[in-house]
């Protein structure tokens, strides 16, 4: 009870949530231990459209962290409600759809067909580094002003909770925040992963098949800490923090940070079995600790 | 079923130039198929690394697996000690389809530690013909292993092994092929489009190993559509016909 969140009018059961892309539809994670051991579930990112993603090599590790190039190979939204919502939405904990687009008709027909479902809430990823050249992704996540239209845009066609997930490859990132919530965002989550690439000196090429990817990991742990820190200090809606979280302590820097749920990405990728005991790790700290509710540390950072 | 095991290493034996076989002693065994791998956590690194797992023992409760020092994290695990724990993901990836090949003759076409994968193939079916090509001496591997379990065994040090399989069809009839390599060389048999079923088993840089993630993903033809699977799920094996290759 004592890691039991109320955030967007949804009850999760603690604060750790699968970060979008590291999680696909949840079957494969389902396989270690029961997904209700999570507070929440996030989907791979949806588009209007099945995507097949990037070419071959998608993914190279780096100290301390990994890139990825996958480019959001996904069945499309429609397919995405009929075959794998309703696995999801059978664990018992809120489902969160991850939403992504080109164009911002593309996250208008998305987000509308989501809002149609039953999940539990929409994550708005406007920071995807993974989809090229043409406009879309990050490219939206990048500028105060086209995250203001993308966000107001599908705001208008959906009532339920909306996240808008923002990206660190930005001059400041507090003003991106505020523009997501002044268009009517609900909450603000973030790091997406930094823009990054990995060259092969025998070769000479970059090792992604894309060339470029982004990274994730323990690496880009402090950045992403700063980045909450700086979020939760420009807005006040609440802010769910990620990036290379991999432990109980890792949860509570991201909490003191300002964090009121975290998502946890790579690190599931390492060691699918980092979740059930950073819940216990986290239980027994809080005991240990006298605290009684996780709002006594959010935003807690004695500075 | 359990996929994630706190192994003991028990035995480490230096099959060939940088090349090593480990044997891990699991408190829990699942079923194995041949051509399965696993993805061994290294201390100190983000992503796990996959290896093909080629024997183990159901009644000692020993998986084996092998590889070769490739970078930091192959170096890294080669310095490991007989006694070390090892957090190690298995089975995964869905391996040579053994069923309904019982009297059948199988042939076996290795380039490398392409090798390591047949093995577990030849340890399981009575009725093998195995090629293995090496591009130098140091590097011949699990020779007597396969010497001992094939009906016959060629090996072939700098050359092409998949000519020298080509030739030996004819005579052996086999009734179907099972290939891992180097591309190029898995490349160069698919073109010989040969009428005897062919599967090969792919690698790519993986993450998780277990289909959460999508990085390893082969462009394969599903029902005549290009379609990105992924290795580590609904491979490393495939049909070869079905492969695009890069």
């Amino acid at each position: 009870m004592v890691l039991e969140r109320k955030v967007l009018g949804l009850k999760f059961k603690n604060p750790i949530l699968p970060a979008s892309g590291t999680f696909n539809m949840g079957r494969e994670v389902a396989e270690f231990y029961e997904l209700a051991t999570f507070g929440g579930l996030i989907t791979k990112g949806v588009t209007r459209a099945k995507r097949q993603g990037n070419v071959a090599p998608r993914t190279v590790e780096t100290v301390g962290g990994m890139l990825n190039s996958v480019g959001l190979q996904n069945p499309g939204v429609d397919a995405f409600i009929k075959n794998d919502l309703p696995f999801m939405k059978k664990q018992g904990v809120p489902v969160i759809a991850n939403a992504c687009g080109t164009t911002i008709e593309d996250y208008v027909y998305v987000a509308s067909q989501l809002d149609k479902s039953n999940v539990d809430a929409i994550e708005l990823n406007i920071s995807c580094p993974n989809l090229g050249k043409s406009c879309g992704g990050m490219s939206f996540g990048v500028d105060p002003e086209m995250t203001k239209e993308v966000v107001s845009a599908v705001r208008k066609v959906t009532k339920k909770p909306l996240i808008v997930k923002l990206t660190p490859n930005v001059t400041n990132i507090a003003v991106i925040a505020k523009a997501a919530e002044s268009a009517g965002a609900d909450a603000i989550s973030l790091i997406n992963t930094l823009a990054a690439m990995a060259v092969d000196i025998k070769t000479r090429k970059p090792i992604l098949g894309n060339k470029v990817g982004g990274l994730s990991g323990p690496a880009v742990k402090p950045v992403a800490l700063k980045m909450t820190w700086d979020v939760f200090n420009a807005v006040k809606i609440p802010v769910i923090g990620c990036g290379g979280i991999s432990d109980y302590r890792d949860v509570i820097e991201f909490m003191l940070c300002g964090a009121t749920l975290v998502q946890v990405g790579t690190g599931l990728l390492t060691d699918p079995m980092c979740v059930p005991k950073m819940v216990a790790d986290l239980e027994k700290w809080c005991r240990e600790n006298k605290i009684n509710s996780l709002d006594e540390i959010v935003g807690g950072l004695k500075v | 079923m359990q996929k994630q095991h706190t192994t003991k290493v028990i035995k480490i034996d230096n099959v060939a130039k940088d090349t090593f076989v480990f044997r891990l002693e699991l408190p829990k065994f699942p079923k194995i198929i041949p051509g399965q791998f696993l993805n061994v956590r290294v201390p100190g690194f983000t992503l796990r690394r996959p290896f093909a797992i080629c024997d183990w023992d159901e009644k000692n409760k020993t998986v084996d697996f092998g590889f070769t020092v490739r970078g930091d994290g192959t170096r890294a695990l080669s310095n490991a000690k007989v006694g070390d724990t090892l957090d190690v993901l298995l089975p995964l990836g869905n391996g040579f389809d053994l069923s309904g090949l019982k009297d059948k003759k199988i042939m076996l076409i290795g380039g490398g530690i392409g090798a390591f994968p047949l093995l577990s193939v030849v340890k399981n079916h009575a009725n093998c013909y195995s090629f293995l090509g090496f591009t130098a001496k140091e590097l011949v591997l699990l020779e007597k292993e396969f010497k001992t379990a094939s009906k016959e065994l060629v090996v072939n040090i700098g050359g092409f092994v998949t000519d020298d399989a080509e030739k030996a069809i004819p005579k052996i009839k086999p009734d179907v092929i099972f290939a891992c390599g180097p591309e190029p060389m898995l490349k160069a048999l698919c073109n010989k489009k040969l009428t005897i079923p062919v599967f090969v088993s792919l690698e790519q840089r993986m993450a998780c190993g277990f289909g959460a993630c999508l990085c390893c993903n082969q462009r394969v033809l599903v029902n005549g559509e290009e379609e990105n699977l992924r290795i580590c799920c609904e491979g490393p094996v495939f049909k070869s016909e079905d492969v695009i290759w890069s």
